[in-house]
């Protein structure tokens, strides 16, 4: 007898401007499908995942997420990076009790009981970017983001933790998601003009190789003056090149550098599937987590019933790469380990900070510059220079 | 600004008038999501703290207010209001009206909402409270201003001077006991009723 699988619906875009990022999660999504199917599934099962390309478009995550629901029967699925897509999927796995996996970073005041967000949230990257930033390298900062929600949201919560914390923000400037170096260019010189002591960049997508290499082609210093972010992860400096990205920052619950054995084997099984010069990341690794997490859950409960699958989800521990991780009952987002990133010479990012236990998500925190957990971070260099 | 609002939310204590069921455990626990301390209970309570920031309240189109309890009547300490239907027939809403409620969510409660609802409910609380004692201020200015006038037509009647020398008069009075141009116009005008008295 032929057992069935356990389908699942699986949303990250193979084209389209945050392509490069999301093929990172869909190639993690797939590779902990594939783990976990060599081991002979779940209860004999295999899992199945029905993909689709919605094109970083937020219309086309609407109606796909619609289509796996209605016509696939795929309840459950693992999806999004851009808020605005995400935004876009919620009222279907609402409207149809489904239940989205979302392994992205975001920005926070949000909670759907159809959503498991293992991704960070401010109290968990912005608060403790800002913190360093101050202490390393002055109160000065220009904002750079590509347009819409998630940088406006992200640079008014960077802004308000400055303000509470004696630092200023000296320009606020906005490019589209599909930038040309003309957009970029009077930024720049703006930027020589103002001199601030970091860069705050909120850029996503193939916009920020562009943004990155225009401040290495104008010839800056990021031990002076670096780019900070919580977007750069791993694949955008491989897509700009090392020596473009080497000495700025980033603030994110993984790195590929993480030295766990649970971590070992994830990018081990990485770059064996997709090649060697492929990088795991921040949101691959939540992506690659949650399916394992998933799959624990099927195990235990036997079922893909969206309230039997959520209820069981909620509390749950796990051992993720980047460390212990929990999802948080009170809100569904998840306890995470924010870390402090800076790009080697050889691409990597060195882990510079990171805090001694996971910290609890609180999407709807306000008041984040003054916030206890923030004396939770470990340094491992006192000063830079 | 709404940051404020929203910062000000986590020290906010929030009583939910609601049975204890899934709907009422549910406004609870988004209401602790957001960050605010909050308690529930069922009926509607006589007594409220008088510490209570906020108040969700249940309107049961059943059972409308035959005696509302003190804590919504009241002027000065009201809580902020927010009112919580399950229709939207004409008499939940007559009672929504007389509540004053600052701001309405519907059930089924969706989390979604319930944060814009509690930062516009608190704009419109603070504004009525600045309005009102805007208006308590002015009443009283009106007051005053309406005593000096009297008390300046009294001076002209009994002494046959012009508005400005009683005017000037009570205005030195003033200056010599440190007191205001009301409080002697005041004193002028009790005055004049005692004499009224006493010539009847």
């Amino acid at each position: 007898m032929i057992k069935s699988s356990w389908k699942v619906g699986v949303l990250f875009s193979k084209t389209g401007v945050t392509s490069v990022i999301e093929k990172t999660q869909l190639n993690a999504t797939l590779l902990a499908i594939r783990e976990i199917n060599a081991q002979g599934g779940v209860h004999g099962r295999r899992i199945k995942p029905i993909v689709y390309d919605p094109q970083s478009n937020p219309e086309n995550f609407r109606q796909l997420a619609k289509r796996l629901i209605t016509k696939d029967y795929a309840n459950i699925i693992f999806g999004c990076y851009m808020s605005s897509t995400r935004k876009a999927v919620l009222p279907i796995v609402e409207d149809y009790n489904a239940l989205l996996w979302y392994p992205t970073l975001y920005e926070g005041f949000e909670y759907s009981k159809n959503v498991i967000y293992t991704g960070a949230v401010p109290n968990q990257n912005s608060m403790f970017l800002a913190r360093y930033l101050l202490n390393q390298y002055g109160n000065r900062f220009y904002f750079v983001g590509s347009n819409y929600i998630y940088p406006y949201e992200s640079n008014r919560i960077m802004k308000d933790i400055l303000d509470s914390t004696g630092g200023k923000v000296v320009a606020e400037k906005y490019i589209p998601l599909d930038t040309t170096n003309e957009d970029i260019a009077p930024i720049l010189l703006d930027i020589l003009e103002k001199r601030p002591n970091v860069i705050f960049s909120t850029i996503v997508g193939s916009a920020t190789s562009k943004f990155y290499k225009s401040y290495w082609s104008a010839g800056l210093q990021p031990r002076q003056m670096p780019i900070a972010s919580l977007t750069t992860s791993e694949a955008e400096v491989t897509a700009m090149g090392y020596e473009v990205g080497a000495g700025h920052i980033t603030a994110a619950p993984y790195f590929e550098t993480v030295d766990t054995p649970t971590n070992h084997k994830f990018v081990k099984n990485y770059k064996a599937m997709f090649g060697a010069s492929q990088c795991t990341n921040a949101c691959a690794e939540a992506a690659y987590f949650q399916i394992h997490l998933f799959a624990d859950i099927i195990s235990r409960v036997g079922t893909l019933d969206t309230d039997i699958v959520r209820t069981a989800t909620l509390g749950t521990i796990f051992d993720a790469p980047q460390g212990t991780i929990q999802i948080d009952p009170d809100n569904n987002h998840t306890y995470l380990w924010p870390k402090i990133g800076r790009v080697n010479d050889k691409g990597e990012f060195q882990i510079i900070a990171e805090t001694d236990s996971p910290v609890k998500p609180d999407p709807y925190l306000v008041d984040l510059g003054s916030d206890k957990s923030l004396n939770r971070m470990k340094y491992f260099e006192s000063e830079l220079n | 600004m709404a940051i404020e609002i929203l910062k000000d939310l986590r020290k906010l204590k929030v009583l939910v008038v609601h049975p204890n069921d899934e709907q009422g455990s549910g406004i609870c626990q988004h209401i602790e999501r957001i960050g605010c301390k909050v308690c529930m209970v069922w009926p509607c309570p006589k007594h409220i703290k008088s510490n209570t920031d906020v108040v969700f309240l249940q309107t049961l189109q059943e059972h409308p207010f035959t005696e509302k309890p003190y804590w919504l009547t009241e002027e000065k300490n009201s809580p902020t209001i927010i009112a919580i239907v399950d229709y939207e027939n004409p008499t939940v809403l007559q009672t929504v009206y007389e509540l004053g409620a600052h701001a309405i969510i519907n059930t089924p409660i969706r989390p979604f909402g319930l944060l814009a609802n509690l930062v516009i409910a608190r704009a419109h609380w603070r504004k009525e409270l600045v309005l009102g004692s805007r208006v308590q201020k002015l009443e009283t200015k009106i007051r005053k201003i309406h005593s000096v006038e009297h008390a300046i037509a009294i001076l002209e009647r009994a002494n046959n001077i012009s508005r400005e020398q009683a005017y000037e008069f009570i205005r030195s009075k003033a200056m010599e006991r440190r007191l205001t141009t009301e409080d002697i116009a005041q004193e002028i005008v009790a005055a004049d009723k005692t004499l009224e008295v006493n010539v009847k």
